[in-house]
């Protein structure tokens, strides 16, 4: 009685054990792949990201993406009159926290690149002095800021970009 | 006649001291004097935009979509107003109507195929409170110094032909107008 009811209760419990290994199989490849196009999507360059596995996937932005909700501050700079050796502020605002920040600076006139900086941690800034770039007159300037963020690999992703047009009179 | 000279010049000395007297008293005279004082103070504005815009694709309509918010922070002067407009997506954005901005591009990380975008960003001008604009200026926000005050936008691509991974570069450009103001009861 013995041996024929063990065999039985064997070949009840052996067929549901396999069922739920291949099941947990199933759902642990389903996990990875989603976790693999995630990563992709985090990575990406650029200031604006679209990764079409994420429909293969049935999700949409990876909740592991470190700038998914994150904004970039930009300080607005007012049309001014200035002297020569009047210096302009060029900020990377503290809201960044470890967002940096690079500013290319052009006559919108003539497309040429004016100023540029190296990139400026969050709550820093570079003093630029236009009256020894520029001679006296006037001056519509883009001052184009372009924030990066530092990835933990080392590799800097671009981010969306600001461009405040400015007026700018250089008195002699 | 010696005499007569004497009176004379007597009398031309008093006249003389006289005069001058009277003419001292006008700088003496005690009054009030005005001297307008003025200062203004700059428009001062932060403006918040999103770091990344993640789209999201739809394989019902086969394009990919996402959203976003710009913010404006600050204190600025009655006639000037902050305007914030997506002007460029990998090449320079055409504006339309009703607030989107045509033209922009993404492009494919491995097929290197190209996506046309369309942003929308119905409102993109920030301006002070109490006053009413006399220009139509389309929609407006009303700006806060102490905090910020969102507008939504999105983003739209055109048909996705194949997977990949694109992305492109969002600009947005941002300054202070002047506009003609008019003051509210």
């Amino acid at each position: 009685m013995g041996k024929k009811d063990n065999r039985k209760k064997w070949r009840r419990v052996v067929p549901a054990v396999l069922t739920a290994v291949v099941i947990l199989a199933v759902i642990t490849a389903f996990c990875l792949g989603r976790t693999h196009g995630g990563g992709e999507t985090g990575s990406s360059l650029g200031g604006m990201v679209v990764d079409t596995r994420a429909a293969q996937d049935g999700g949409g932005e990876s909740a592991e993406n470190p700038l998914a909700g994150r904004s970039v501050y930009f300080s607005g700079i007012e049309d001014a009159a200035i002297g020569r050796e009047t210096v302009v502020r060029l900020d990377n605002r503290e809201e960044n926290l470890d967002f940096l920040l690079r500013y290319e600076i052009y006559d919108a006139g003539t497309g040429e690149l004016v100023f540029e900086t190296d990139l400026i941690p969050s709550g820093q800034h570079i003093d630029w002095v236009p009256g020894e770039t520029l001679e006296p007159g006037e001056y519509t300037l883009d001052f184009l800021q372009i924030p990066y963020y530092p990835e933990p690999s080392g590799r800097y992703i671009s981010l969306t970009q600001g461009s405040n047009q400015v007026t700018l009179a250089i008195l002699d | 006649m010696r005499n007569r000279i004497l009176t004379a010049l007597l009398t031309a000395a008093v006249l003389l001291q006289g005069g001058m007297t009277a003419a001292a008293q006008e700088y003496t005279t005690e009054g009030t004097a005005e001297c307008r004082i003025s200062c203004q103070v700059s428009s001062s504005y932060t403006v918040s935009i999103p770091a990344t815009v993640g789209l999201t694709y739809s394989a019902d309509t086969g394009t990919a979509s996402g959203s976003f918010q710009v913010g404006v922070k600050g204190d600025l002067l009655l006639n000037q107003m902050v305007q914030v407009e997506p002007t460029s997506l990998m090449k320079e954005l055409t504006k339309g109507t009703n607030g989107d901005y045509y033209q922009g591009t993404i492009k494919g990380e491995k097929t290197g195929s190209v996506l046309s975008v369309t942003v929308n960003q119905e409102k993109i001008r920030w301006y002070p409170g109490g006053t009413t604009p006399l220009f139509d200026m389309g929609e407006y926000v009303e700006i806060s110094a102490s905090e910020y005050v969102y507008a939504a936008g999105t983003v739209t691509t055109g048909e996705v032909e194949a997977a990949d991974t694109y992305s492109g570069t969002l600009v947005f450009t941002f300054g202070l107008e002047e506009y003609e103001r008019q003051i509210l009861p």
